[in-house]
């Protein structure tokens, strides 16, 4: 069976859905309760920075990949076999 | 999700005395755990990238990277929320009450309120070598009612916490007993009870 490289895009997508909802949620529990502080805003920005770096850091590593590949995962077809 | 104020809803007269949240240190070994686990990814990459050609596969190093990327943003969101749990586990000490909001989990909360007419006795604790340092410990309150006790739980200054308390507790104590003496008197004038 042989898919196509950027599948592996479509699951890490419904990660970066995930992430964001959840960090919404938390964003969401600091705003209605009003639970402004020093404390919460630094590590709000601190998570934020690094949630930025960590997309940024990925795109730059991935982005010379050439996503439209067929990837073999098992069974003999055309395409790069990955050895399961 | 319910607002703060809403949460203690202050009546006519009643002033905010405290708002106490654990200290901040407290908070520092669930750093550091995520320090360490942040270091995984690290870690497996030095161990592996030598070892095995496969790194430099055209599809195992995407599936590592978007792993390895899919970890730390999962890593940072629950670090976000553990945040959040401490930050929201507060105790409120007014003129009147002692509100205390457990954060028990992102999406449960338990408050529990306690009047000051009903706490029969106050005691401060500091165990540890950090929580000397620090100054920080537990205050436990016990109560006549229904609800037994109310624990402060890593607070800052625990002693000067429970000499607020029984402060307070006089003062509240004072108050009803003037209001009742006044409230007699308007109601039966010349009486001497």
């Amino acid at each position: 069976m042989s898919i196509p490289l950027y599948v592996l895009l479509f699951v890490y997508g419904v990660a970066v859905i995930i992430f964001i909802i959840f960090f919404a949620v938390n964003i969401y529990h600091i705003v209605a309760t009003g639970t402004f502080t020093y404390a919460a805003t630094v590590i709000t920005t601190v998570v934020i920075a690094l949630s930025i770096a960590v997309l940024v850091l990925t795109v730059i590593l991935l982005r010379d990949t050439q996503w439209s590949q067929m990837v073999t995962l098992w069974g003999s077809s055309s395409g790069l076999n990955v050895g399961f | 999700m319910t607002h703060l104020a809403e949460i203690i809803r202050k009546q006519k007269g009643e002033e905010t005395v405290l708002s106490l949240r654990r200290h901040w240190v407290t908070f520092f070994p669930t750093v550091g755990l995520f320090l360490v686990l942040g270091f995984f990814p690290v870690a497996a990459y030095i161990l592996i990238i030598n070892e095995f050609a496969f790194m430099q596969d055209v599809f195992w190093y995407p599936v590592a990277v978007l792993s390895a990327s899919m970890y730390y943003l999962f890593l940072l969101v629950f670090f976000f929320g553990q945040f959040i749990d401490y930050h929201l586990d507060m105790w409120i000490v007014t003129s009147e009450r002692i509100v205390d909001v457990n954060q028990k989990a992102l999406f449960s909360r338990i408050v529990t309120e306690l009047h000051l007419d009903f706490i029969q006795d106050v005691t401060s604790e500091s165990h540890g070598f950090f929580a000397h340092v620090f100054n920080y410990g537990e205050v436990n309150v016990h109560s006549s009612g229904p609800l037994q006790r109310i624990e402060f739980r890593n607070v800052p200054a625990p002693h000067n916490v429970r000499n607020i308390l029984i402060q307070l507790i006089a003062d509240d104590k004072r108050r009803h007993v003037a209001f009742n003496s006044t409230s007699s008197q308007a109601q039966f004038p010349g009486s001497s009870i």
